[in-house]
């Protein structure tokens, strides 16, 4: 049976009962009066259907992922990572093509020049600051030159023709 | 791992980092929508304008201070693009750029029909609200954001917050149709009970 003033009283307390929030000797009190009350029974399946009804909202809704995979795609942003956008970021375009033909250059001198020798093992002293152990080491064991300069000369190779690919596969993806 | 901080991944967004603004969006996708949707209701350029107002954010990231939370100055971004975008379209449907598809949203036409039907349902309970008691609503249900956090996005005290919203649930109650086909939390109705 109604009870105006009492009823009032727990109807404003029905949202916090659904929400869970209310002290537990508070809600027992409420789901008492309720049991016996039909008008506030009714009032609180009516704000149970609307709280389903609500929740519904986020399930119709586009979920982040497809949001940010479009947003992404509109702005024009890979989704990549920090250090694949540092790596992105350098010039590699404009100074692959020149180091690879550098690293070539410097690699065929190894083998079809007399001063090719020389100017590799100078370059690699100059490069690694260690011109005085290089000399020194060429006074006493010209063959350990010869080696590095070898090594030096294979590695150039391999970069000359990574800096090529890569300036090739740019070109091809244009 | 610790996920990383909202100040993060808007430093590392300024930078450059696809992923990391891949995952401010993504992170508050449902509170773009919920502020979108309190200021336009329901409607058939939604997606259009929760893109837009992302692609606002991205290019206004390095004016974003610090001062406040993210996703208090994001709401607040996405609220007053709302805004513009319902005034720009009222005196003539001019159309926006087209929104990019949102294909794992969109998993079939029957499926889509479904959602565009439910979220139509819901309209009619929701458009009799106005102001705040929307927006109360779209981010308690929609955004499901606690009712602290509310208070700080709309910047009033949690108590204005818990009477808006028992307010708004005492207006639409009026206005929600008799029959009862959700099943959605009947458990927790009954534990209630």
């Amino acid at each position: 049976m109604r009870d105006d003033r009492r009823c009032e009283r727990y109807e404003e307390l029905l949202p916090d009962l659904l929400d869970g929030i209310l002290p537990e000797d508070h809600a027992a009190e409420v789901r008492g009066h309720v049991e016996r009350c039909d008008a506030c029974r009714r009032s609180l399946e009516a704000l149970g259907r609307l709280e389903r009804e609500l929740c519904r909202l986020p399930s119709l809704t586009p979920d982040g992922a497809a949001v940010a995979a479009a947003v992404t795609g509109r702005l024009g942003l890979e989704r990549r990572s920090r250090a694949a956008s540092l790596v992105h970021s350098l010039p590699l375009e404009r100074l692959a093509l020149p180091l690879g033909i550098a690293a070539i250059v410097l690699s065929t001198f190894r083998y079809f020049g007399g001063m090719a020798e020389r100017l590799t093992a100078a370059l690699t002293s100059c490069l690694s600051g260690l011109a005085g152990a290089f000399e020194e080491l060429a006074a006493t064991s010209p063959s350990a030159v010869d080696s590095s300069a070898l090594y030096l000369s294979s590695a150039l190779i391999l970069i000359g023709c990574a800096a090529l690919s890569l300036t090739a596969l740019r070109i091809v993806r244009r | 791992m610790n996920a990383p901080t909202d100040q993060d991944l808007v430093r590392r967004s300024i930078m450059g980092d696809g992923r990391a603004f891949a995952s401010i969006v993504e992170r508050h996708t449902r509170l773009v929508y919920a502020a979108v949707r309190s200021v336009t209701g329901d409607n058939n350029e939604i997606d259009d304008i929760v893109q837009e107002v992302f692609i606002r954010i991205y290019r206004n990231l390095g004016s974003f201070g610090g001062r406040s939370a993210l996703s208090t100055w994001i709401y607040s971004v996405a609220r007053n693009h709302a805004i513009n975008a319902v005034s720009r379209a009222r005196p003539e449907t001019v159309p926006m750029e087209s929104a990019a598809p949102l294909e794992s949203a969109l998993p079939g036409p029957d499926a889509e029909l479904e959602r565009r039907e439910a979220l139509a349902a819901l309209e009619r309970i929701l458009g009799g609200l106005e102001g705040r008691y929307r927006e109360v609503v779209e981010l308690r249900y929609l955004a499901e954001r606690r009712y602290d956090e509310i208070a700080e996005l709309l910047g009033v005290p949690m108590g204005t917050v818990k009477t808006l919203l028992h307010r708004a649930r005492l207006k639409m109650r009026a206005l929600l149709p008799e029959d009862d086909e959700c099943g959605v939390r009947d458990d927790e109705r009954r534990q209630a009970l």
